[in-house]
């Protein structure tokens, strides 16, 4: 047990928690805290200017929002918030009361439809469960698991850490992290991708993260800048020379002209060709 | 017997000295400087061999590697790697790729002219026996 003790330290200084926002009343923000998912955590935005500016540069999985923030209930920006980021889980915690129930019907024709209502059902285990839910629709959590279905036999732990690596920081996220993240020691990590006839697991954290940038610029609301900086990439010529490195485009040309099933099938069949089975 | 050869790297000065020394072997040489290029010569010619520089673009040079063996088989045993960094620990890399000779860089035009010349007659060799 001694032995794994400094691993241990080490990979605990390295886990981040993944932020979601509360753009909710300051009243409200506490029950949040409650019931945030295990390696989560709640980013505050107190204006509507305020939110998109933290959806734009912060790596938020998921959105929380109130028609009420602004004082009057609105559902004009909620809907904004759905054109330009519509990857983003919007989910409504707002009040049951007469001003807040037009809003509700609006934004339900508008197909915002996830709604917590508080001291109804905002209890911890309850709001824990529903934004667990919400989660799994996620950007990351959806194109990790699409991209994952193309690595054979790829161990839980590390497709889970291969999702951690999307929020990782920094322009080139080592393989000691993601083994870090996956309780291996880098060793064991690059012999598990190497028996399963994988590139390295510097080769495929770069494409699960370019292919994860691609996921976030089909949303109309982010630029390339807004991606790098939600990626941690320190530079965006970075970025941009991996789009190049990995589509033979930029991250632009990319975003016009591939969905996201013609960038996983591209990368699929460039970098991740099965190997062979050779009769016996 | 003249091979078509292709050389896929991202540094000029390095990809022309290959090309000298492979032209100098008598086969035709084809370049490629990323893996773009590599795609579109491979999808309109048949080459018989490949160098392929590890370090490529964002070193994905193995990843191209194997991508390459995988959708061309009549590749497998004629690629030659190159690299500016010691070779990886064993089990680091699939079986197919560690199978590949590797070439430190600087490449001694003689050690290329050697490698070369096994992995063609290797594969002369296959190709009778499976025929």
């Amino acid at each position: 047990m001694t032995a794994n003790r400094p691993f241990l330290r080490h990979r605990a200084s390295l886990l981040r928690q993944i932020p979601l926002l509360a753009a909710v009343p300051a009243e409200r923000v506490d029950r949040l805290r409650a019931g945030a998912p295990e390696n989560y955590r709640w980013v505050t935005a107190g204006s509507w200017l305020n939110a998109l500016h933290v959806i734009r540069t912060c790596p938020i999985e998921l959105a929380v929002v109130d028609p009420l923030l602004g004082g009057a209930p609105r559902t004009l920006e909620i809907e904004r918030l759905r054109q330009h980021f519509p990857s983003l889980p919007l989910v409504v915690y707002t009040v049951l009361a007469p001003e807040t129930a037009g809003v509700l019907l609006d934004l339900g024709r508008a197909g915002i439809r996830r709604v917590i209502l508080h001291r109804f059902e905002d209890a911890p285990g309850a709001l824990r469960e529903t934004i667990t839910r919400e989660l799994e629709e996620s950007a990351s959590q959806r194109m990790i698991g699409e991209f994952a279905a193309a690595l054979p036999e790829l161990p839980e732990s590390l497709r889970r850490a291969l999702g951690a690596m999307l929020h990782a920081t920094g322009d080139n996220p080592t393989v000691a992290a993601l083994a870090e993240q996956a309780q291996l020691t880098r060793r064991t990590c690059e012999r598990l991708f190497a028996r399963r006839g994988l590139p390295s697991p510097k080769t495929v954290v770069l494409l699960a993260r370019v292919l994860y940038a691609h996921r976030l610029l089909l949303d109309p609301g982010y630029t390339v800048e807004d991606v790098a900086a939600k990626l941690g990439y320190a530079r965006v010529r970075t970025l941009q020379m991996h789009f190049r490195d990995v589509f033979g485009l930029t991250a632009s040309e990319v975003r016009i002209s591939l969905s996201s099933g013609d960038a996983l099938r591209l990368v699929v069949q460039r970098f991740l060709q099965a190997p062979r089975r050779v009769a016996s | 017997m003249s091979a078509r050869v292709l050389i896929v790297d991202n540094e000029p000065r390095h990809c022309r000295a290959l090309a000298r020394a492979v032209r100098a072997l008598q086969h035709e040489v084809i370049t490629a400087g990323d893996i773009n290029a590599a795609y579109l010569v491979l999808e309109e010619r048949r080459v018989d061999a490949v160098i392929l520089h590890l370090q490529l673009g964002s070193a994905m040079g193995e990843a191209l590697g194997l991508a390459l063996m995988r959708q061309w088989p009549h590749l497998v045993g004629r690629l030659v790697l190159t690299s500016s960094e010691p070779a990886p620990a064993a089990g680091s890399w699939p079986a197919e790729l560690e199978r590949c000779p590797l070439l430190q860089r600087p490449v001694a035009p003689a050690a290329l002219a050697r490698t070369l010349g096994e992995v063609l007659t290797a594969s002369d060799v296959r190709k009778q026996d499976s025929a």
